[in-house]
Formats: structure tokens, sequence, C-alpha cells
């Protein structure tokens, strides 16, 4: 799975959860380039990492195991109960490894930050 | 007829390491929040991070030798992960998108470390719960 594929395969998984951006777009957004989202969500916002996290470890056969895994963060700026239906969404479609959840405050967002388990192997 | 001798192994039935950070602001310091107001303060996970840098494995095995215990070797592992994660508060690791003046009258930029006061590092706890639950 490269970050093309999540990006599409989340954006139709959470079609009726997405918020908007003031663009008019679904609010999801791969972060960790230089360009920014195109404002602040309306909604859910769905902000993916652009490469997942590596960590590779030797195996045998002539193959590397890479145990990457992909990180995804929902925000929820407005009061919907929406989050909660994304993060069972998203356990259900994926292999989630791990995940945190923060309820608002008075003074932060309602946030889930979710790591998707994405394993490879690569021939040397 | 063959006689055996086996030997009973001492091995717990579960073992849970619990590692708690208390201090009031933790969870956002680790899973960074955004504001009602639009101002982001990034995460600094020094306790996922942790999980993927610490070779459990290997240290259980480690310990496993050094104590001839299954238990205690557990007990190792757990601390060493604890404090793995404990060097990461410490270590100037961490980005920040500005300068900020700390409580204890620091100026700090990037890359820094999770330590202000103090307050989240002493804040941290660990125990083994054993049992079959």
């Amino acid at each position: 799975m490269n970050v093309a594929e999540l990006r599409l395969s989340l954006s139709h998984l959470l079609v009726t959860e997405l918020g908007k951006y003031p663009n008019n777009h679904p609010s999801i957004w791969v972060y960790g380039g230089s360009s920014q989202p195109p404002g602040r969500s309306d909604g859910l916002e769905c902000l993916i990492r652009e490469h997942p996290e590596v960590a590779a470890r030797a195996s045998s056969g002539g193959q590397r195991y890479k145990p990457q895994k992909w990180e995804i963060l929902l925000r929820n700026w407005s009061k919907s109960s929406k989050l909660s239906i994304a993060i069972a969404k998203v356990e259900n479609r994926f292999p989630v490894q791990r995940y945190t959840y923060l309820p608002a405050t008075e003074n932060t967002l309602e946030q889930a930050r979710i790591f998707i388990y994405d394993p490879i192997m690569v021939n040397l | 007829m063959v006689k055996k001798n086996w030997v009973k192994l001492d091995i717990p039935e579960k073992q849970v390491g619990v590692h708690t950070w208390s201090a009031e602001h933790a969870a956002i310091a680790h899973e960074g929040a955004m504001s009602t107001t639009g101002k982001e303060i990034p995460a600094r996970p020094w306790a996922g991070n942790a999980l993927d840098e610490y070779d459990f494995a290997a240290r259980y095995a480690e310990a496993f030798k050094e104590t001839g215990s299954f238990r205690d070797a557990f007990v190792a592992m757990s601390e060493g992960y604890g404090e793995l994660a404990q060097e990461n508060i410490s270590d100037r690791i961490w980005d920040w998108p500005r300068a900020t003046v700390r409580k204890n009258g620091e100026v700090v930029t990037q890359p820094r470390d999770i330590v202000d006061t103090g307050t989240l590092r002493d804040s941290y706890s660990h125990e083994v719960l054993e049992g079959s639950q």
C-alpha cells in the first residue's frame, strides 16, 4: 500500500464522516511535505502522514521484512460524534496496530491517532 | 522403564508492565493537540517511540540469562522499556515549530527535550502486575 492508495481508501471509507475544507473538498490531507491543508475543516478531518514509519529487520532467504506502519490523525472540528464512528470503521477495514484517543476539552479538539500495520517483504 | 525427572519451570501465568506518566499535561504532550483557536501542539510520543525502538525479546532473553528466572526477566525487560522512554523525555530530539520561554526561564527552539520543570519526567511510575486475568 502506498500513500495514494491509503488516501483513496480512507476517503471512500469515511465519505459520510469527513467534513469539508473551505474549498468544499472533503477534509482529508496528506501531510509531512511543505503544503498545508487548505484551511480549517468544518467537521471531521483526516490527516495522513506522508511516509510510513519503517523499521527494517533482516530476514532469511535473501529477503528483508519491513514492519512499516501508517500514521493517521483524525480531528473533530465540530461537536458531532463522527470521530468514534470513523475509528470503528478504520478498525474494521485495516489492521490497526494501536490507537490513542483524546476527548475534546475546553481548549483542544477531540482527536484520535491511529497506526495501521502494513508490513512488506522486499527482495535483496 | 525410563524415569524422567522433569524440571518444573516457574513461569508466571501472566505479567503486565504498567508504565504511567501521571502529569496533567502528559496526554497532550504525548499525542499533540489542536487548540480550538487553531494553534497546534506537536506530538512528542516518548512512550510510543520507545515501543518501536526497544527490543523487548532481546532484553528478555538477556535478562533471563542473567537471572535464570522468567519472572525477574520480565521485570528487567519492563524496567528497560521505562528507562528508554524516560531517556526520550530528556533527549533533545523533538520538533517544535516556534521558540518558547519555559516556566523555568529557558528559551528553547528545536530540537528540544520535554523537560521544563521536570513534572512530566518525575510523574513516571512503573509496576508489574501478575495474575491470570
